[in-house]
């Protein structure tokens, strides 16, 4: 049986505990879970100094509002994926509760706890459900590599913002996740699957991004599973033809937003004409 | 006379905004470009000077893939180093007012090579380094300009770099809601 080793942000995380139970649920055998702590201030600090204001609100929303953060819409979200496959779990020590999978603490994903753990346990994979940067030393005893799924289209959107970065450059049809391993690079590691996502009338960003989370959990479990038995391959990425971008700023945030108004407007148009 | 004549070059571009006549074309001496040439493209290897001939570069177009990598690494470094960026900056450039006006030249310069690709990640780090304490304020312009004194050159590099920024927010608008 593959094994792999799941890297989770936090223990709250949604995306983790939905990530993990599908992987159970498909008969991968979850060897462990390594968590960052909640409360690390020099993270925090780094953190504040790099998204302001929206860290707050990251905050607010994964640690405090979490599942009672979405609204029922007229889209499927992370929360009705959770629904149709059975998934309760909300938090990562569930799974040592109910699976004996051993959940271990680390202050960053880097710390020599992480690194000791994988060479235990020898993982075929890991999956990377955020966390921050990840050293060498840990892509090195990873198994095949660390896996992530990437909100946006590789190898054009490397980076941060890169659902928002593509509407702004009126990229209209390069929206969509990729599934990769990590390198020393910003996602520049190998490509297993990219996932095209069209966008829809009357939708926001914000709603654009909530509909795109279950797509990105479907993805980035089917793929895992693929990879293991052999079903997909490996694509190198070739630096020259991507970008890498930052967090957007506010004020071109705003454009992104009415460009997406403006293109949903013109194909209205082109529809009704 | 250099120094407030680069401040002029600053405000090429910006007389529409004004309501100005076109201020006549500034003729500069054209640093060398071989020493930026043969160095690796890195913040630590700028020197204040070397602004100017990034600008100059941008205008005559020559060696554009060496540009394009002085750019871009540029870019990246700011958006890496915000947090710390004036405590590097002064590192780097060792007075507090040449690392202020590196900054504001630098800034500059990467609003330029925006209006020249219109790689809109060089628009968002130019926002940015408005919004960044201290490189830019309205303030400091209204006052360093009413005083007539030696600070003119860089309130009209502040200004220039608010003006054209707005412009270029401006004509991007227009194009995304049209």
């Amino acid at each position: 049986m593959k094994k792999v080793i799941v890297f989770s942000p936090n223990r709250y995380s949604l995306y983790t505990t939905t990530v993990t139970s599908m992987l159970i649920q498909q008969g991968i055998q979850v060897s462990a879970i390594f968590v960052r702590k909640l409360i690390n201030p020099s993270r925090a600090l780094q953190e504040f100094q790099r998204d302001g204001t929206r860290l707050l609100k990251k905050i607010w929303k994964k640690l405090f509002l979490r599942q009672a953060a979405y609204h029922p819409g007229n889209f499927e979200t992370i929360l009705d994926l959770r629904r149709n496959n059975n998934i309760t779990y909300s938090k990562v020590d569930d799974f040592q509760t109910n699976h004996s999978i051993p959940v271990f603490f680390c202050s960053t994903l880097n710390d020599p706890v992480v690194v000791d753990g994988l060479c235990q346990f020898k993982p075929d994979l890991v999956m990377f459900t955020g966390g921050g940067l990840i050293r060498q030393e840990v892509l090195d005893n990873s198994g095949h590599g660390v896996l992530n799924c990437h909100m946006g289209l590789l190898p054009h959107y490397r980076g941060m913002d890169v659902v928002e970065w593509p509407i702004l450059e009126s990229n209209f049809d390069q929206v969509g996740i990729s599934v990769h391993f990590m390198d020393k690079g910003v996602d520049t590691g190998d490509i297993l699957h990219i996932r095209h996502v069209q966008l829809q009338s009357d939708e926001t960003i914000a709603e654009l991004r909530i509909r795109m989370e279950p797509i990105m959990c479907q993805a980035f479990v089917d793929t895992c599973v693929d990879f293991l038995n052999g079903k997909v391959k490996r694509q190198p990425q070739s630096i020259q033809s991507g970008k890498q971008y930052f967090k957007m700023h506010p004020r071109l945030q705003e454009l992104s937003d009415g460009s997406l108004i403006a293109f949903q407007s013109n194909v209205r148009a082109i529809f009704r004409d | 006379m250099e120094v407030n004549a680069a401040a002029l070059c600053s405000l090429h571009g910006c007389e529409d905004h004004f309501g100005l006549q076109r201020l006549p074309e500034l003729q500069f001496p054209n640093p060398p470009l071989t020493d930026l040439i043969s160095k690796k493209p890195s913040f630590k290897n700028l020197d204040h000077g070397d602004i100017l001939i990034l600008r100059n570069w941008l205008h005559n177009s020559e060696n554009t893939q060496q540009l394009n990598d002085w750019a871009e690494v540029l870019m990246r470094y700011l958006e890496i180093n915000q947090s710390s960026l004036l405590k590097k900056a002064l590192a780097q450039f060792q007075s507090v007012s040449i690392a202020h006006q590196s900054l504001l030249e630098l800034s500059v310069f990467l609003l330029d090579f925006y209006f020249e690709g219109h790689d809109l990640r060089f628009l968002n780090i130019v926002l940015k380094m408005i919004d960044l304490l201290g490189i830019v304020s309205l303030k400091s312009i209204t006052k360093d300009l009413r005083e007539k004194g030696s600070k003119i050159p860089i309130a009209l590099v502040q200004l220039r770099l608010l003006i054209l920024s707005e412009a270029a927010l401006q004509q991007l608008c227009c194009v995304k809601t049209s």
